[in-house]
């Protein structure tokens, strides 16, 4: 017994009048209901929405970024400010109230960068307090004195600066201070 | 409303492609339109390959809007297609349908569904009867080559295969076509 089927071009090669059955089978399940359609159509509207209302132009988007980096470095920068410097420090109450006025010459600490207190004579840079602050700007005057940087009618150094009593004024003097001031510190805190 | 919003979008261009209305919908320039437009072209694919691989109506309209969805959500984000967009549907239709079938097993049936298709034809109701005695990955390679009418270099992007792997499947589910008694006429005809 022969086969009587005729050869196909293609083993892979599917009958065109099959081909066209088979879309014709499957076609239906293509359907959707109009319920779907509504139901896509509604959730992409209600998506495109939600976009368009936090959309927001891109100078908008770069500003805002921008002043938000603003804030941050403001932010950090007052923290460091605020924990580089005690603020209950009191005042250097036990050095004598004379001891201080005269031992920087004002355009020393102006040369310096310092701008000298006028309220309390021990607050060298002015800022309403007398701490550690202070003390280093008496140990920046000392160096520059003791490196001769400071001009000979503003290097008026007296002896009062000697805070510790041993006859000079020098960086054990801005020791002392330091000293002080952190032992008023321990009391108060 | 569908047909006021295509209308509007084909007064952009005659025929746009695929790909432009991505690029409208990214733009937010009548992105309803272009959505829309995306949505008519590509329905039908989309549910017939959610129905065969659901197996319910639920699943399979779930699987249809959740691709849809993600398709609108990846054309926000500036789509660019490397082929035709039925073989970046096709995975994503099949996944959530596949997905729903699996929710629907482990879940307590609710009642029998309708049937997706009725009242076909002997020679219709013979066709699919034989496909649908094909193994999964043959069935797969003969739908999209021969209903979606994909060619062989798209069905393997839409399968991720290679495109011999689809030729070598195409014929061997062509053979086991031509074996079935069912569809002998077909091919005595050639």
């Amino acid at each position: 017994m022969t086969d009587r089927r005729p050869p196909i071009r293609d083993e892979g090669e599917i009958p065109d009048r099959l081909a066209e059955d088979l879309r014709r089978a499957y076609a239906p399940m293509g359907r959707t209901s109009n319920r779907l359609d509504r139901a896509v159509l509604d959730a992409a509207n209600a998506e495109l929405g939600r976009a368009h209302r936090l959309a927001f132009p891109r100078w908008a988007v770069g500003g805002a970024l921008a002043a938000a980096a603003a804030l941050v470095l403001g932010v950090g920068l007052w923290g460091m400010r605020s924990a580089g410097r005690p603020k209950a420090l009191p005042p250097v109450a036990q050095a004598p109230a004379s001891a201080l006025p005269e031992l920087l010459d004002r355009e020393a600490l102006a040369d310096a960068g310092i701008a000298a207190a006028e309220a309390d004579p021990a607050d060298l840079n002015g800022d309403g307090r007398t701490d550690i602050l202070d003390a280093l700007i008496l140990a920046r005057a000392v160096e520059q004195r003791a490196d001769g940087r400071t001009r000979a009618r503003t290097a008026t150094i007296t002896a009062e600066l000697d805070l510790n009593g041993d006859g000079a004024s020098d960086a054990a003097d801005v020791e002392a201070l330091a000293a002080r001031i952190v032992a008023l510190g321990r009391v108060a805190g | 409303m569908l047909g006021r919003v295509v209308g509007r979008l084909a007064a952009l261009s005659p025929e746009p492609t695929d790909q432009e209305l991505l690029d409208a919908i990214a733009r937010a320039d009548d992105g309803e339109g272009a959505f829309a437009a995306l949505y008519e072209r590509h329905k039908t694919f989309a549910m017939r390959v959610g129905r065969r691989f659901a197996g319910d109506e639920a699943g399979a309209a779930d699987a249809v809007q959740e691709a849809f969805l993600a398709l609108m959500r990846k054309a926000r984000r500036g789509m660019r297609l490397r082929g035709k967009l039925t073989t970046w549907l096709y995975p994503v239709v099949r996944n959530h349908a596949a997905r729903a079938r699996e929710r629907r097993r482990l879940a307590p049936p609710v009642g029998d569904e309708p049937a997706a298709v009725a009242d076909e034809g002997d020679d219709l109701a013979s066709v699919r009867g034989a496909v649908d005695a094909l193994d999964e990955s043959a069935r797969e390679v003969v739908m999209l080559r021969v209903v979606e009418g994909l060619s062989v270099a798209e069905t393997a992007a839409a399968l991720g295969i290679a495109e011999g792997t689809v030729k070598s499947r195409l014929h061997a589910a062509v053979r086991t076509l031509r074996a079935d008694p069912r569809l002998r006429a077909y091919f005595d005809a050639g």
